[in-house]
Formats: structure tokens, sequence, C-alpha cells
């Protein structure tokens, strides 16, 4: 029988203990080496090329999901199992992003490891029971946003605000900021930080640039 | 006598030039509503309100320089204004014999001279600025007097007040049954100000409360029993009509010399019927050093605080849970039976894996790992997807040319901010959408916050509500002032809110980063 050679990596001494004691239980698993941090880890990947390598995420210098991806560079085929604490959607959607296979909780019970193990060798995916559920639940809402037509805006997206339309628009029709102030009840030094909001956000470098792309975009009398 | 409120601001022709508050941080921090109290009682006398709008902070942002100033007319239909104008009339004012009414700046340019200003009133109504509310009489024993000169000489509060009882001298006949009287009354009610007024002999007519608690006792060097006796070649000359000025080392802090004046109490004849004592709160030279020792006493109470909850946390919950997994652990040797033995176990599992739970809830509320992990940018993106998902916001982040080399204390402190900032709008107010948008310009990082319907279940807000909101917002202002940043924050009744917050990304900056390194 071919056993599925496994390389683990975790900066706790104890934890990885804990897991080689649970993997040496399967006779059909082999844990081959041991690191205690990223570069040690693409190192051991490196010397043997296993079948599985378990990383966790939080490791001094280079984390487990920048090792992840330092591996799958190198390997395309590598099967990564992230065994990790963290249980927030981010740490989750990194962790895929950068190419792994799995995502397991540290509080997984002895057998849910094993089985995952055999699962990534096979090539499938595997997550924790509490995992899964974070994921249907973000599927769920993203589905929700959908119907609702409110589509959440993403990070380094020009979008911009009710407010910052609303102050383009009184730039474009030639109030100053003081006079913008004036008419929106706020203080000229608010007018001031959106307006160089604005300038940023739109790549724009005077106020002419500003109307000219209110104008551009229909943002007078909006 | 028609009263009015009316701006001053273009005002500053001939003997109309009426005032001009020069930048005085003393003066502008200074909470002198107890004094617009006062004013107000002047009920009997020929007032006229004067609402003034001063060009009070000046500062410097990267794009230009410039004074903050806004007109009456901005906010004669200003809510807050009118609720603040209602608050003073209904709380403080017998409005039976007087009648407001407003007036623009070109009726005020046509009003006869001369006048005058009674009491200036610095009122905050904002995180950032402040508006005075001033009510001025025309008294023709005040004409041809600048009120400016005596506003610039006076460079501290206590002077200001000084002057101000000096102007007060021709009304009042006896500080305790005189016209205006009560204004006295209410000056000496007033927490902030130590002053007293004495007779001739030497007898204390009236004091203010903090007069009374530091001055009163027979030991002080400024003591109410002693002062003629004590200090009597400054107490005869004041006698003799000569203001008397000097300072003085409170036993307390000898290294804090305070200012103390003596002024003659005149009749409105010229007599002298008695001297007025007053001595500083604060030296001016000392109020930085004041302020760093407040704000190092509030981060060790907040220190202490997060302690507190954490030692509570540590022993309810992780306490509990592993007190009680062991006790099903030695279940386990204890009985013989392979089903009580199997319960135990699962208990056990149970109640560490619960431990587990809360061990990574605590370690996330002292330092989010998100941010050492993915950075600020992600971590707010979190933080912001997450409070939307379980509060009825809909709450949108944006982040803008923000790399990895902003300060790591400087990233910690925003994501903390920020959450602080989102939670009490969440908690606290009818937002429906709140962005959240972060900005790396060239030399500095800013956080701004805007929430497009902030309180707009309400018409308008009252003041105990808007100090509410400035009070709690005060926590995160001290947070960025002390991490040497800038805070704004512009509150609207209907049209939202915005807190902006700024550090700078300098030479300062990095010497932190290289200290926190080194720390590290």
């Amino acid at each position: 029988m071919k056993r599925i050679k496994v390389i683990l990596a975790d900066d706790h001494d104890i934890v990885r203990f804990g897991i080689a004691s649970v993997i040496r239980t399967a006779d059909d698993i082999e844990l081959i080496g041991e690191a205690s941090d990223g570069r040690g880890t693409i190192e051991l990947y490196k010397q043997f090329t296993p079948d599985v390598a378990i990383v966790d995420i939080t490791m001094p210098g280079m984390n487990g999901i920048e090792t992840t991806r330092a591996i799958l560079e190198s390997y395309p085929d590598a099967r990564i199992l992230i065994l990790t604490m963290h249980m927030d959607e981010e740490y989750l959607n990194q962790a895929l992003k950068a190419g792994a296979k799995g995502y397991l909780l540290k509080n997984c019970d002895k057998q849910e490891l094993v089985n995952g193990i055999r699962s990534i060798a096979k090539g499938d995916k595997v997550f924790s029971g509490t995992i899964s559920m974070l994921m249907t639940e973000h599927y769920i809402n993203s589905v929700t946003d959908v119907q609702q037509e409110k589509p959440q805006p993403r990070s380094g997206s020009i979008h911009l605000t009710k407010r910052e339309k609303e102050i383009l628009n009184l730039i474009a029709d030639g109030l100053t900021s003081q006079e913008i102030a004036e008419s929106l009840y706020i203080s000229p030094r608010t007018v001031e930080t959106h307006r160089a909001n604005l300038l940023q956000k739109l790549d724009i470098k005077n106020t002419a640039g500003l109307v000219r792309y209110a104008v551009e975009n229909g943002f007078i009398g909006a | 006598m028609n009263q009015t409120f009316v701006d001053t601001q273009h005002f500053s022709n001939g003997n109309r030039r009426l005032y001009h508050c020069p930048m005085d941080k003393e003066l502008s921090d200074f909470d002198g509503t107890w004094l617009c109290e006062a004013a107000s009682r002047l009920s009997g006398a020929p007032i006229a309100g004067l609402y003034l709008n001063l060009p009070i902070r000046n500062y410097t942002d990267e794009h230009t320089t410039w004074h903050q100033f806004i007109s009456y007319d901005d906010h004669q239909s200003s809510d807050k204004f009118r609720e603040f104008v209602d608050f003073i009339l209904t709380e403080h004012r017998n409005t039976q014999s007087k009648q407001i009414k407003t007036i623009s700046r070109h009726e005020l340019q046509e009003m006869p001279a001369p006048w005058d200003l009674l009491v200036i009133c610095p009122i905050i109504l904002d995180a950032e600025f402040t508006e005075w509310l001033v009510l001025g009489y025309d008294n023709p024993t005040l004409s041809g007097r600048s009120m400016e000169d005596l506003v610039e000489d006076a460079k501290t509060v206590s002077e200001f007040i000084l002057s101000i009882l000096t102007k007060l001298q021709p009304l009042i006949f006896s500080p305790s049954q005189g016209l205006g009287s009560d204004i006295l009354e209410a000056l000496g009610s007033n927490d902030e100000l130590a002053f007293a007024v004495f007779s001739t002999d030497g007898d204390m007519i009236m004091s203010s409360r903090r007069w009374s608690r530091f001055f009163d006792g027979k030991n002080s060097l400024i003591s109410t029993s002693t002062i003629a006796e004590k200090w009597s070649p400054e107490w005869n000359r004041a006698l003799g009509g000569e203001t008397v000025k000097g300072h003085w080392l409170p036993p307390y802090n000898q290294d804090t010399p305070l200012n103390w004046s003596m002024i003659p109490w005149r009749t409105k004849l010229g007599e002298i019927k008695g001297i007025i004592v007053l001595s500083e709160v604060l030296h001016r030279n000392n109020l930085p050093e004041d302020g760093e020792k407040t704000h190092l006493l509030s981060k060790f109470i907040s220190i202490e605080k997060e302690r507190k909850i954490l030692a509570k946390r540590l022993h309810d919950e992780l306490g509990q849970s592993l007190s009680a997994a062991l006790l099903n652990l030695e279940l386990v040797g204890q009985s013989n039976d392979l089903g009580d033995q199997e319960a135990a176990l699962q208990k056990a599992r149970s109640l560490l894996n619960q431990t587990i739970s809360d061990i990574r809830s605590i370690s996330q509320q002292l330092r989010p790992s998100i941010i050492d992990d993915f950075g600020l940018t992600t971590a707010l993106k979190v933080l912001c997807n997450n409070l939307s998902r379980t509060s009825d916001k809909k709450i949108h982040f944006y982040a803008f040319q923000v790399d990895s080399e902003i300060p790591e204390f400087y990233q910690i402190t925003v994501f903390r901010i920020c959450q602080e900032a989102l939670e009490y709008i969440i908690s606290y107010t009818k937002a429906s959408v709140i962005n959240v948008q972060l900005f790396q310009r060239e030399t500095s990082v800013l956080l701004h916050i805007h929430d497009e319907d902030l309180f707009n279940h309400k018409d308008q807000w009252s003041l105990r509500e808007k100090a509410g909101i400035e009070d709690y917002f005060s926590g995160i202002k001290e947070q960025t002032n002390l991490h040497n940043g800038d805070f704004h924050m512009d509150l609207q009744t209907t049209n939202g809110t915005d807190l902006i917050i700024q550090f700078p990304l300098n030479d300062y900056s990095k010497e932190l980063q290289d200290k926190s390194y080194e720390e590290n």
C-alpha cells in the first residue's frame, strides 16, 4: 500500500507533537518532515515533494498563506491543507486565493483530520464543518445582495459616496469650498477633505479637472 | 428695547468696530455656558444680543490654509443655532419683557452707534470650532470705548472676566442688591474661576465656588480671612484706586505661578466700595504640561480598564471552562463504566472547544491578528463587512493608494478608532448607510467616516444629546491627539456626520516606528 507522505508546518512544538500523534494512528499516512516557519516549510517541500503539506497560518516571518502561495508558484500541483485557529472569513478567502485545497480548524477531531488528509491526497477539497457553514452563509448573503441589487462595493474601486457626488455637483456649479460649506451646513474643513478625497479617488490634479469630470459623467444638476 | 442677534464680522469701522477675538486656546476651550446664564439675567438692562462667529482656528492641511469663518446668515436657518438660542431664552431668560429680532448684517450697519459689549460667552458647539454668543448692550457710559482693546488685553479667561467685572461696575451699586447682582451670583456659581468680592473692610461679600474651595483656609497664601491683612500693601493700593497685579506660587504646585489681580470696585459715582480679587485657574504656560498629564492619566485609566475586563474574562470564561473540563477528566479516571467515561470525555472535549473559542475571541479583542497578517486595509474591510452583517446598517469600505508602509502603531490606532466609531454609530444612531474611506496621501494617512443620514429620525437634536455625542468622541479625539494626529468632526442634524482623522507620515512617525521595532 502506498502511504500518503505528509509534511507539517507549525511554529508550536506541542501542536506539531499532537498532530504527529494523530497522524501516526493512521497506517496509510506517513509524516516525513516538520517545519516551524514558512521558509523552512518551502525548503522541506522542495526536499520531499510530499503528497500533502499541512500548514498553519500564523507563523513567524512568512505566514502560512504566503508560504502556500510560494510553494504553488514552484509546484502548481501541490496539495496544501491549512490547519489553523482562525475561523474568520477573510483568512479562508486568502487561503483559497493562495491555492490551498483544504481548510481545517485546529479543534477538529482526530478522524476529521485523518480523513481530511486522505481527501486532499486524492485531490478533493476539505473544510471543517464550521467553515462550510461560513461559506454557505457567505453564499446566501451574496445571493441576497444580488436580489436586492445592492452590490457591495469593492475596496479600491472608484465609487463616489452620496456626499461626494453632492460636493462634486456644487464644485461643477462653480462654488468655492466656503460656499459649499455654507450650502451644506458643514465646515469648510470637511469640504476641503471631501475635495481632496475626490481628487485622489479620481486621480485628478485640480478643480478644473473635477469640473470636467462632473460634466463628462453627468453630475451637473445631479 | 429690542433684542437683536446680529453678526458683527463685517462690522468693522469707526466706533462700531466691536470685537475681534484673538486666537486664544484658553479662551476658546473655556466653557462659558454659565456666563451666558449670567448675562441672560440682565433682564432689566437694555440688552442687545450679538451673535459672533469668529475665525478662532487656523490650520493648514495639504492643500490650503484658511480661516474658519461661518457667518450668521448660515446659522439663521440652522437648527442647532436656533435651538441654542431657544435654549438660552427658555431656560435662562424672562422672555416676557423681551422681543427677539434677527437682523441682517446690512441692517446692522445702519444701526446707530455707540455699541459695546457686556458679556462674551464661548460655547462649544462642535468638536472643532467654537461659536461665541455675545450679549451686549447699548450703554452711554461705555460709548466710545473699544471692547476690542479689552479683549486683546485679556490674555486669559481670568483677565477677561476681570475686565467684565470692571465693565459691570457702573450698573451695580451693591454686589448683593443692585442691578446685576444676580450676574455676580451666577459668576460666583462658576466652578472654573477663583474670584471673590470684598468690602473695603475686608469682609467677603461673595465668592466663586472655586475660591471657597481653595482659598478659605487660614493657612492659604491667599486666604479669605486674612487677605486684607497679609496682602495689605496691595490691598491698600487697590483701595486707593489702582488695579494691582502679581503672581504667587500655590502651595500645591511650587512650579506653577498663578496670576492674581486686585481691582477696586466702584459705584456709579466712582466711590470705591470694595475690592475684587481674582486668581487664575491655570497659568497659560502650564497648559501643555497639564494637558499632557491629563492624557497620561486617561491613558492609564484606559489601560487599567482594559486589564480589568481581561481579568474578568479570563476568570469567568477560561477559568470556569478549564475547571469544568478538568473535573470531567477526573471523572473518567474515577468511573469504571465505559458509557460514563465516554460521556465525561465528550463533555471535557466540548468544554475545551468552548475554551479555544473564548481564547480566540479574547485574543482578537486584544489585538486583531488580521492586521499583522494582512494589513490595515484588509482588517478594516473585514471589520466593516462583519459589522454590516451583524447590524442593520450598510457599511461600505473603500481604500485608496494605501500601502503597507503605514507605521504599525498607526495601523492599530486607525483600526481601533474606526471600530469604536462604528460601534457607536451602529448602537446609538439611525444611520442606515455608513461610508468608511481610507486614504494614504504623500504625507499623511486619513480615515474619513461619513454616515449619510445620522439622526435623520429627528428634526433636530438637543444640546444635551450633542454634548453626549461629543463627549463620546472626545475619547477618540484624545487617542488621535496622543498619536500626533488631527481629529475633525462635523455633526449634522439631517445631512449626515463626518468624522475625519488624519495622522502624519513624517519623521515623527518614523521615529515612533523605529521605537516600536526596538521594543519588539
